[in-house]
């Protein structure tokens, strides 16, 4: 009895252990202290790395990745930031890496599309606004296109747009992240905005044209 | 509502966050106003990874190697599903742990020695050095005998 009662306190404490007390368990090496770390933030991580790629394997090993990269750079966090915003930028620097890394062709203007893309511009083109909201969520193809759209910009201002819009954090955050010049966020920031803009603005001109054809 | 503040609710009528009132108000100026009805089109057209909460799971995208297996909920989450870091993590601890110890044993198997300067510093001008290892072992081979080495405190000047 009193030994169910003691595993049960045990279990309670583990389970209800703060950030500051895995950290310091984890700073020791003990790895399940990590790993219970990176189970409570693994959705904000994947998801995060969802903004940027859209195969999910390589969602999971950018995942991976920068829980390898959060533990061994460990002793650079200090205790008086919050966590998540320390992680953030880990996983931002991977991601950062790897849109690097992939060195796509940017600014190229997206011509063919697949059946379900073309039916996603019909329907953005012709449908209502709320019409548009409810079907976008359950579609693959409006995800696909969404991110072959953002796959044209150059990764400096991926990086800017996905922190400044999807993450919402300021001006003077996303250069505390990434290690540049406010000013280079704002330039940023401006110019993927106005690329944006201009690249949805004819695709949706090219699909007119295609169905007027 | 003027165009300015119908375009910076877009955001929060794609995340459904928009009070009743307020979406009316927004749906009634987009019928009315061209400019931000194309504005919301062309939007939507990122919206869907940029300010989407979630991805789309009934439309798996096929994975590199076609055997993703569906992402758990968070409450089934431990080390056990983190395969690739659960080991990495383990190989840089356990290379962590050997660097240490092998700086640990460098440090105790060199013992504290005495130099030149300490026997010179010192008035004792018979000081016994006793903590070269490699000599020491090698003289132990030929001889049981210490190793004394005398400095002499005579200085001679050959310059004059």
């Amino acid at each position: 009895m009193l030994a169910a009662l003691s595993s049960k306190l045990t279990d309670w404490s583990e389970a209800d252990r703060s950030d500051a007390e895995l950290i310091a368990e984890a700073r020791r090496g003990d790895t399940a202290a990590f790993g219970e770390l990176a189970s409570r933030y693994r959705t904000r991580v994947e998801r995060f790395c969802q903004r940027f790629f859209s195969d999910r394997e390589q969602v999971s090993d950018l995942v991976q990745e920068s829980f390898i990269r959060a533990f061994a750079g460990l002793s650079t966090y200090r205790a008086e930031m919050p966590f998540l915003g320390w992680l953030r930028a880990v996983v931002a620097n991977v991601c950062y890496d790897e849109l690097r890394r992939r060195q796509r062709k940017p600014e190229e203007l997206i011509a063919d599309f697949t059946s379900t893309e073309a039916n996603w511009l019909q329907l953005v083109e012709h449908s209502t606004p709320e019409e548009i909201v409810e079907a976008a969520e359950e579609r693959r193809a409006a995800h696909m296109l969404a991110h072959r759209l953002l796959d044209s910009l150059r990764p400096d201002d991926r990086m800017v747009m996905v922190l400044r819009e999807s993450e919402g954090l300021s001006v003077e955050e996303v250069a505390q992240v990434m290690g540049w010049s406010e000013a280079k966020v704002k330039i940023r920031a401006f110019r993927a905005r106005q690329f944006l803009r201009k690249q949805a603005e004819s695709i949706l001109f090219q699909q007119r044209r295609s169905v007027k054809k | 509502m003027n165009c300015f503040n119908a375009r910076n609710d877009f955001v929060s009528l794609w995340q459904k966050t928009l009070s009743p009132s307020r979406r009316a108000e927004l749906l009634s100026h987009l019928q009315g106003c061209p400019s931000c009805d194309r504005s919301f089109r062309a939007f939507a057209l990122t919206a869907p990874v940029l300010y989407s909460l979630s991805e789309p799971d009934s439309e798996l995208e096929p994975t590199r190697s076609g055997n993703h297996r569906q992402p758990r909920s968070l409450g089934d989450l431990s080390m056990t599903h983190f395969p690739l870091l659960s080991s990495r993590l383990s190989h840089l601890v356990s290379a962590l742990v050997v660097a240490a110890a092998a700086v640990l044993a460098v440090y105790f198997a060199v013992p504290s020695r005495t130099t030149f300067e300490d026997v010179i510093a010192s008035d004792n001008v018979n000081a016994e050095i006793s903590s070269y290892p490699v000599m020491d072992g090698l003289l132990a081979q030929e001889s049981a005998t210490p190793v004394i080495i005398t400095t002499s405190t005579e200085v001679t000047d050959n310059y004059h």
